[in-house]
């Protein structure tokens, strides 16, 4: 009996270590395994969304004085170098009708290139 | 990089356990590379030969190592670890599925004993067509059963280290592999192909 017990021991263990079904362990869970690995590390400092932290900045109470000579820099530039370029000896348009008034003829001489 | 790949293949599976609490990625990975086949495959077996099902349990274990490896004792074997929360896995899938196999008696285990194994000529086989029968008569077993088996003759795990996996004695054990081989051999003969 013990040596059909050896035997059908044998058997079994050489049949099922050699037994292949066709299978392989899916290549994206690897990938998928080893970002979730990394997110668990407290080390790492991996933001899903690296603006969320300026934005929070941004609209909480922090650094008021900061933002409000930020703000006050920003309205002053716009303000200031807005009104230097509005300049009337330079119009912004331009328009193709001439007009040409002689002081010594008081006929108004209208060139007009209007077509 | 291949020095390292190299380097980590000489280490012990202890070792990475404890480089992997560490933060080291190359670990785990080369941790992934031992363990996945085999594991992908214990689970192919337990769960009624569903490779979908294999996959996401392959998953899911690893999820569990990357959360509890810092649970891990190094003063025991990583193997042993590993498959123990395999089997705790399936036990729970089988809870969930209600799945009701063919149920050993643990009574009947001394009348088992002094049975002889059932005599089988010895015949030219189709080991690929015996195999699958194997496997199918294999799946009406249940899970205590189906998992001795498969830790005993795929995985090559003593006695004692199925009985830390399954936390269960070794009598026990050798009850259910014996239980498990007479029942097969009993239905392999049918087939009058078994070369037992």
């Amino acid at each position: 009996m013990k040596n059909k017990f050896g035997h059908t021991d044998n058997l079994f263990r050489n049949m099922v270590s050699s037994d292949n079904p066709g299978i392989e362990p899916n290549k994206a869970i690897e990938e998928r395994l080893n970002h979730y690995f990394m997110i668990k590390q407290p080390s790492r400092k991996i933001h899903m969304n690296s603006f969320g932290g300026m934005l929070v900045w941004l609209f909480s109470m922090k650094s008021l004085g900061f933002k409000a000579s930020l703000v006050s820099a920003c309205l002053a530039y716009f303000l200031f170098f807005g009104n230097i370029k509005n300049n009337p000896s330079n119009p912004g348009y331009s328009d193709s009708c001439q007009i040409h008034t002689l002081v010594a003829d008081t006929n108004l001489i209208v060139k007009d290139t209007c077509k | 990089m291949f020095s390292l790949k190299s380097k980590y293949q000489d280490y012990t599976d202890e070792q990475l356990v404890q480089l992997m609490v560490s933060g080291n990625s190359a670990a785990f990975n080369q941790l992934y590379q031992r363990y996945s086949q085999r594991l992908l495959y214990y689970f192919y077996r337990m769960l009624g030969n569903s490779n979908e099902k294999a996959q996401d349990f392959l998953q899911d274990i690893f999820i569990k190592l990357i959360d509890k490896a810092m649970t891990f004792d190094p003063s025991q074997k990583f193997t042993t670890w590993i498959f123990c929360i395999a089997h705790n896995m399936c036990k729970n899938e089988y809870r969930r599925m209600d799945i009701r196999k063919d149920v050993a008696i643990e009574s009947y285990t001394d009348q088992l004993l002094d049975d002889e194994e059932p005599c089988i000529e010895e015949q030219a086989v189709d080991m690929e067509q015996f195999t699958k029968n194997v496997f199918e008569e294999l799946e009406s077993f249940d899970e205590m059963h189906k998992t001795a088996f498969l830790l005993r003759y795929r995985e090559g795990f003593s006695v004692k280290d199925i009985g830390q996996i399954l936390e269960i004695s070794e009598g026990t054990v050798k009850s259910r592999l014996f239980y498990t081989r007479k029942r097969l051999a009993e239905r392999l003969v049918k087939y009058k192909q078994a070369p037992f």
